[in-house]
């Protein structure tokens, strides 16, 4: 073969795979979850005075997102109730046992959605089956879609949330009074696309 | 406040329940109002409502089918009570036994966690674990009736509580806590009526109970216990029959000798539990928790 012709179709090849930079996602793009870019953080009253922090640090699942239609999106997370982490092996030990989340016999944190709408340019308001220690319940929460890129490492999307839930209300009573009943979390998701 | 509350719950209430049922089943007995076939059920009753009402008070009920294993006791412990009182009644041992199977049974079902792996050979043993510790301690119970028997029984349900508080169960422990409650309330009543506060009956609401807690905390074990120290404290009131037996001089009163080293040999277990698990306690001693 013509070594110009090769290095030409060669070239002309490289050009058509290579994704183009800076496009944006196609419409209705699946995501995977990225672990290492991922934070999930709680935050609970404790002893009336001030605001204590926890994390989960396992943490999986998968989301969709179309930015012209947001009622494609949907979204899929599940989180290891076994890997909270609170920088204290004692409490942490004691948030896995039955007093708490009962991680040997409710392994699995969950949030799946049912239904997605525009709430602002950037925000999509989410409703879903949240379901932990045993119990599930339908919670409405506001994600934000803080970007969306394109690169040689493939196509990724972020969320943010934060959110209240009453841990009364998922069988979580435990240190009532020592420990507040409602409980904050802050979720950052990073997906890759598939 | 919070630790008034727990003190009347876990306390105060299971140990009047126990000993306010024994002692009254216990006196209607002797005035003829039932037969004496009839008379350890108080024992068992009053553990069983004393148990009962420790886990309503502090936990209250989530439904009548429960969401988490361990609120299976509030069916487990009123089920031994009622086939243990049925089976004490009965005149025939067949009879007997076969009530002894069922609530033995019927605990390695509802109370095995179903994580545990395997778990058909969990509930066998659980079972059997609940059958072995209730004959034998039912058996010294009546053929000797002392206060003592209802007194080692909740020295060990009090090392069960710390040994789950140990292995960051503080709610199983709370509940060990208030069996140790309803016990003292039939070491009382025996006082009273040694032959009705505490019998076979009442020995395998017992054996439900603290081997129940005991299989739950060690399945949701994070804590640094060896399951060794489970199995110890789990068969401490074998050993108790088992020193019972070896200076048995043939009376059948439990006298100050027997009663002594009944106490001794379950002390003896318990200590043996308490040093396997003292790295877990300094551990513990370690780190801030709450």
């Amino acid at each position: 073969m013509n070594p110009r012709r090769f290095s030409f179709a060669c070239l002309t090849g490289l050009t058509l795979c290579l994704p183009v930079a800076a496009a944006a996602p196609a419409a209705g793009t699946s995501y995977k979850i990225d672990p290492v870019h991922t934070s999930v953080v709680f935050r609970i009253k404790h002893a009336g005075v001030s605001y204590f922090y926890g994390r989960f640090n396992k943490v999986a699942g998968s989301f969709a997102f179309d930015k012209a239609d947001p009622k494609k999106a949907g979204f899929d997370v599940r989180i290891r109730a076994d890997s909270v982490d609170t920088n204290d092996r004692k409490r942490d030990q004691h948030l896995k046992s039955p007093d708490f989340f009962n991680a040997k016999e409710f392994p699995t944190i969950s949030f799946k959605s049912r239904s997605v709408e525009s709430a602002d340019s950037e925000s999509l308001r989410v409703t879903g089956d949240l379901s932990l220690h045993g119990v599930t319940k339908s919670i409405t929460v506001e994600m934000k879609h803080v970007g969306s890129t394109s690169g040689p490492r493939g196509a990724k999307c972020g969320f943010e949330a934060t959110f209240t839930i009453s841990r009364s209300e998922f069988g979580i009573t435990y240190g009532a009074g020592a420990l507040g009943d409602d409980v904050t979390l802050m979720v950052g998701l990073e997906g890759d696309a598939q | 406040m919070q630790a008034l509350n727990l003190a009347l719950i876990c306390g105060l209430l299971p140990a009047a329940a126990a000993f306010a049922v024994a002692a009254w089943l216990g006196r209607r007995e002797r005035r003829g109002a039932f037969s004496s076939a009839a008379r350890p059920a108080g024992g068992a009753l009053g553990l069983s409502l004393a148990y009962v009402a420790a886990h309503l008070g502090s936990f209250g009920l989530s439904g009548p089918r429960p969401i988490h294993s361990w609120e299976w006791f509030l069916y487990a412990m009123p089920a031994a009570a009622l086939l243990g009182a049925a089976g004490g009644a009965a005149r025939r041992t067949t009879v007997r036994l076969l009530a002894g199977l069922a609530a033995s049974g019927l605990a390695g079902w509802l109370l095995v966690p179903s994580w545990l792996e395997p778990l058909t050979g969990w509930r066998v043993g659980m079972a059997a674990g609940v059958f072995l510790v209730a004959v034998a301690a039912g058996r010294a119970a009546e053929a000797a009736p002392s206060p003592v028997w209802p007194l080692t029984w909740g020295l060990t349900s009090v090392a069960a509580a710390a040994l789950l508080v140990l292995s960051a169960n503080a709610r199983l422990g709370q509940l060990a806590a208030a069996m140790a409650a309803g016990l003292a309330g039939l070491t009382f009543a025996a006082l009273l009526r040694p032959r009705s506060a505490f019998g076979a009956p009442a020995a395998l609401v017992a054996a439900t109970g603290l081997l129940g807690l005991l299989v739950q905390g060690y399945a949701s074990n994070y804590g640094e216990v060896p399951p060794s120290a489970f199995l110890l404290v789990g068969g401490a009131p074998l050993a108790g029959c088992l020193a019972r037996q070896a200076v048995r001089s043939g009376r059948e009163r439990l006298g100050p000798r027997g009663g002594a080293a009944v106490i001794a040999g379950v002390l003896l277990v318990l200590a043996l539990a308490a040093w396997l698990s003292w790295p877990a306690n300094e551990a513990a001693g370690r780190t801030n928790g709450w």
